[in-house]
């Protein structure tokens, strides 16, 4: 597939070449740039490595924004300035680990998982509405886990949806043309997670999920005239739920008119502002932010860009959007380029995830969205949030690793130096459908195709099965072969 | 390169073509499908393709929107933003300047500023939060006072305090000053409702101690500007000398936290003004002394039954004052239940009739014009008649022989009278002038009398046999002990004064402007006078004992003069004989002299057996001054010299 993207590259470099000498060096330079650039970007491993210094780079920002922005609270809470940080440290240490666990275990064996973890975060969704589950902020969605914080289930209910939910559309991908079988088992599981997460209550939580099974959909390859009813009914959903709440109602009131109540309902968002135009062009500075003391509540984690913005100025801001940009990119490239149907449902679905919630996060502080509690993942300070999304981020580099010439790549010339340092195995080779087909019946390997999706005949099966890219992996044992 | 599109896609579709094994399972599918909804079936590759490109546009447009948002945010309209955010942060704060302390001549604070709180609070927009919860505002009223109570103790009555809680006003004082920081700030962080302010409490550990002189200051809120208010003396040096203690308030900009208390934002701090603080006093007066006065003042005016009293203690080279005392003095620190009549300072502001303690002017006037000798001899007859009246002595006696020692130390009014025709109305006027009667000393305190004597121009027929003898003019308990001090001083007067210097902020000690001293007689003529007035102690058989024996102190030589002076009765417009001033004034001791005190008694019980004179009271005084300074024991005794021959 990574070959796909080159000859649309190659006509846009043509038309350069020929302007580039009309008008002198810049153009020529430029063009040595791009091929560079297109040079580097061709590499086998070009995606993991991209998913790494975007990982890194969200993390090490996040990890410094969340000491700045939360000496002030945690010194007035009594304890340690250190007190929030050492928290979020802890909590990315965690990540870390779950980040390489997701990078090493094989994406086989977390497909395979991934219907039990739907069964466990769905049983933790009620759980947490027992009083196993404590309530924060007048939302019952945590269960505590004393000093260390708490865990908020919904992060985890996101990847299990995401990956249950790319599994089971892909058992069913040959049957999918029928609604019955699209919609059936994936909507009525995720509409369940939707009524318990609104049970705690928890709207951002609620909009990631369906933000997640839309994309789920969307990568599945449902009809585009589905995704036009979900827009309406989404829509419709918003004045429902606006008006069904009074802080919901108000909160979007203030968003359509932000200066009327600065020191009521629009006191946040108005703040964000202030911090953001403060910072201007270059920003006050790192850790000389005002908005931190006691003006702009939960600037740790919801509104950390407002605080990126004031301290690191717009510069500061578009690095962070360049990233999620990035990410965007990056994540559909991985999408793109894998030919395992399930990696290519779950690229695409954990990246539209992590930029939706950033794009969602950011529009609400820059004033763009009414004010929710959706956190910018990797930099603002949410315990399981964090956790959850190094897990994503080590998922998604998995994928990246999956790509047919990182496969190649990596199965010729060995994991390479970071790939060494972390003992990654290498990836395993897209299995032909006939290899499948022959050991499917007998060992129903993946639990889902029995269980979940009884009714689709055993010729759709095998449709599902062939429908993978025999030339591909014909055409990756051939540069094997060149390789060698 | 492109493989053609749907390599993959296309297959499904031949699978559906395609004959053989899958056909019959297409036939079960088919009703599957009638009965559901179907959807057409399409080349899969190219349609994930598709998604993926749309899907990437999906999420980078509201990304780049979000930028684009941020260029109008941080760009375009950040200007005013940031104007609107800095004016929320930035606070104008006060930098209170503290009042300087009053201390005594050793540096006993007697009056200091302590930084506290007064706790306020807003009853009806507090009752308006808690509109939806009936009783929740007078619960929340409750545990405010019980804590209040708990932490500050006496100084809140709890009943009063709730009524102005749950009384309906928009403002109302909780405690109106003196709460520690420490206690202010554990209140209003467990009751953030509560509002503490910026006070100064005046403290006086000494409380009644020179209470007279120093006065009292406390908070004022009179200007409609609440930045200027302040600690201001309202009496006493406090307020006399407000403009030095006070100080210069600064101020100073400051981001802080968000909150009505909120912490200053470090590094924020701009457009400094510094406070200059005021500038400590350091008196004359020495407070051990001080206390001792006013104690044995007070217990000596109790027992003579007086209406009052007030003494002085001056050093006899420097008039410095060491002690100034009322019999009636007032706690500074004890709230608002204080006497107005207690609070003046009659010892500089009450004049009175001296009586024959003003014979030492007569006396000095004398030996200075070289009319007499204090052994010199002068027949002294029992009655003399002076314009249209007939002066008497204190007791009868027919004429005798008085030396000039025993007219003064028996205070003979005829044979003062005497000794004023030889020396002249015009010499004595204006030796009276130069010991500084009929004007203030300019001692320092608010509210100094000058005394009256009449001008040398209105004096009548009677007058001058009025003045030599201390009646008809009269004269503060300090002007008194002032002419004392110029004999005691070689007859050089030196006016007292009670502030001796202004410590400023910086530490620099600025001495007060020192009065120069004015002679009133020779040297010779002080220390004749002086000695002769030792007479006046003396107690020796016969008729040659002193009037005030009762003040000697053994082992020193002791000068002075006794006092009794009719005060003016107004019921009959006369002088009363039974109403009068009993006065001491003496030098310690009169070979060497180191301290000059003065007495006065208003109104002593005449015929009781300490209201006759104050001479035992001088003598008190004198003996805790010997012990206190360490005064050496004269070298010989007063010489006993006869009276009546």
């Amino acid at each position: 597939m990574a070959v796909v993207d080159r000859p649309k590259r190659e006509p846009r470099r043509e038309p350069k070449r020929e302007r580039g000498s009309g008008t002198g060096r810049a153009r020529g330079r430029i063009t040595t740039i791009r091929m560079a650039l297109t040079a580097w970007l061709g590499r086998p491993l070009a995606s993991f490595h991209l998913v790494l210094a975007i990982f890194g780079l969200l993390t090490v920002l996040g990890a410094t924004m969340v000491l700045s922005a939360s000496s002030v609270e945690s010194l007035s809470g009594g304890a340690s300035a250190y007190a929030v940080f050492r928290k979020h440290l802890i909590f990315v240490l965690v990540g870390f680990v779950l980040f390489w666990l997701g990078l090493r275990l094989p994406l086989k064996r977390i497909r395979m998982i991934s219907p039990v973890a739907m069964a466990l975060s769905v049983l933790l969704l009620v759980l947490v509405l027992t009083p196993l589950g404590s309530r924060f902020n007048g939302t019952k969605g945590w269960f505590s886990l004393g000093s260390l914080g708490a865990f908020q289930p919904v992060e985890f209910a996101k990847l299990a949806l995401a990956l249950w939910g790319a599994h089971v559309l892909v058992v069913k991908r040959a049957v999918l043309h029928q609604y019955r079988h699209l919609l059936v088992p994936v909507v009525p599981v995720a509409l369940l997670m939707f009524a318990l997460v609104m049970l705690q209550p928890d709207l951002g939580g609620t909009v990631t999920l369906g933000v997640v099974l839309i994309a789920l959909l969307w990568f599945a390859g449902a009809p585009f005239r589905l995704f036009g009813a979900i827009a309406a009914g989404a829509l419709a959903g918003v004045v429902v739920l606006a008006i069904g709440s009074g802080y919901r109602l108000s909160r979007v009131l203030s968003f359509l008119s932000p200066t009327d109540d600065t020191a009521g309902a629009a006191y946040q968002a108005n703040q964000a502002l202030y911090a953001l135009a403060d910072g201007g062009l270059f920003g006050k500075g790192l850790g000389q932010g005002p908005s931190k003391w006691k003006y702009l509540p939960n600037v740790h984690n919801d509104f950390i860009f407002a605080l990126i913005g004031e301290e690191l100025g717009f510069l500061g801001c578009a690095l962070v959007l360049g990233l999620f940009v990035m990410l965007a990119i990056v994540g559909m490239r991985i999408a793109t380029r894998n030919v395992d149907p399930w990696i290519r449902i779950v690229a695409g679905t954990l990246t539209a995830w992590l930029v939706a919630q950033a794009a969602v996060n950011m529009g609400y502080v820059v004033g763009l969205l009414p004010v929710t509690g959706i956190t910018l993942p990797l930099v603002s300070s949410g315990g399981t949030s964090v956790v959850i999304t190094m897990l994503v981020f080590g998922i998604l580099a998995n994928c990246a690793r999956h790509e047919p010439e990182s496969v190649a790549a990596l199965r010729s010339q060995g994991p390479g130096r970071l790939g060494g340092l972390m003992r990654l195995p290498a990836p395993e080779v897209y299995q032909t459908p006939a290899k499948r087909k022959s050991a499917r019946p007998q060992t129903g390997s993946l639990p889902g195709s029995q269980s979940s999706s009884p009714s689709p005949s055993t010729a759709d099966r095998r449709g599902v099965r062939r429908s993978a890219p025999a030339r591909q992996r014909g055409r990756t044992g051939d540069r094997r072969a060149r390789g060698r | 390169m492109r493989p053609p599109a749907g390599g993959q896609g296309r297959r499904p579709a031949r699978g559906r073509q395609a004959p053989g094994k899958g056909q019959p399972r297409r036939g079960n599918a088919r009703p599957v499908a009638n009965r559901g909804m179907r959807l057409s079936r399409r080349p899969q590759a190219h349609d994930h393709r598709k998604r993926v490109v749309v899907m990437r546009l999906l999420l980078i447009v509201p990304l780049v929107a979000a930028l684009l948002q941020l260029v109008n945010v941080q760009g375009f309209k950040a200007g005013a933003l940031a104007e609107l955010a800095s004016k929320q942060r930035s606070t104008e704060i006060e930098l209170p300047a503290s009042r300087g302390s009053i201390t005594d001549r050793n540096g006993v604070q007697l009056a200091f500023s302590v930084e506290s709180r007064a706790l306020s609070y807003r009853p009806q927009a507090e009752r308006a939060k808690y509109a939806d919860k009936p009783g929740g505002y007078d619960a929340r009223a409750a545990e405010i006072v019980a804590y209040l109570k708990q932490l500050l103790g006496d100084k809140v009555n709890e009943k009063e305090m709730l009524d102005k809680l749950r009384s309906d006003v928009t403002f109302t004082y909780l405690v109106n000053n003196g709460v520690e920081p420490a206690q202010a700030r554990a209140i209003t962080e467990r009751f953030p409702e509560v509002i503490a302010d910026y006070r100064a409490t005046r403290e006086y550990p000494g409380k009644s101690l020179a209470a007279n002189i120093v006065g009292l200051a406390n908070w004022r809120t009179d200007d409609p500007n609440p930045h200027k208010h302040n600690l201001h003396g309202l009496i006493g040096l406090e307020n006399s000398r407000d403009n030095v203690l006070t100080g210069e308030p600064g101020r100073q900009v400051v981001d802080t936290a968000e909150g009505k208390d909120g912490v200053v934002i470090p590094g924020t701090a701009r457009e400094l003004q510094h406070a200059t603080d005021g500038s400590d006093l350091e008196l004359t007066i020495d407070a051990d002394l001080q206390y001792d006065l006013q104690q044995r003042l007070t217990g000596y005016v109790e027992r003579s039954g007086a209406k009052g009293g007030s003494a002085v203690i001056m050093d006899a080279k420097t008039g410095e004052v060491y002690a100034l005392a009322n019999d009636k003095t007032f706690d500074p620190t004890a709230g608002q239940f204080r006497d107005p009549k207690t609070m003046g300072n009659p010892a500089v502001t009450t004049p009175y009739e001296p009586g024959s303690v003003n014979k030492l002017v007569t006396a000095a006037a004398a030996i200075e014009a070289g009319v007499t000798t204090p052994e010199a001899v002068t027949p002294v007859p029992g009655t003399l008649r002076v314009a249209d009246h007939v002066m008497h002595d204190a007791w009868p006696h027919g004429t005798q022989n008085f030396t000039t020692a025993g007219i003064f130390g028996k205070s003979s009014n005829i044979g003062t009278l005497l000794m004023a025709r030889k020396v002249g109305e015009d010499r004595f006027s204006e030796v009276l002038k130069k010991f500084g009667l009929g004007e203030r000393t300019g001692v320092g305190l608010p509210g100094e009398a000058p005394g009256s004597v009449p001008p040398r121009g209105q004096w009548s027929g009677t007058t001058f046999a009025n003045l030599p003898i201390g009646q008809g003019l009269s004269m503060t308990v300090l002007q008194m002990a002032g002419m004392y001090q110029a004999i005691a001083n070689d007859g050089v007067r030196v006016p007292p004064r009670i502030v001796r210097a202004q410590v400023k902020p910086d530490g620099t000690r600025v001495a007060e402007e020192r009065p120069e001293g004015v002679r009133v007689v020779t040297e010779q003529t002080a220390r004749t006078v002086r000695d002769m007035f030792r007479a006046v102690v003396q107690k020796a058989p016969g008729q040659n004992s002193g009037t005030g024996p009762a003040a000697a102190v053994a082992g020193y030589q002791i000068s002075g003069k006794t006092g009794t002076a009719q005060q003016p009765d107004p019921a009959t417009g006369r002088y009363s004989d039974s109403k009068y001033w009993i006065t001491f004034a003496g030098i310690l001791p009169a070979d060497n002299p180191r301290f000059v005190v003065g007495i006065m008694l208003d109104a002593p019980n005449y015929g009781g057996p300490d209201g006759r004179s104050a001479a035992p009271l001088f003598h008190d005084v004198a003996s805790f001054l010997a012990q206190r300074y360490n005064i050496p024991l004269s070298a010989v005794p007063s010489p006993v010299v006869p009276l009546v021959q």
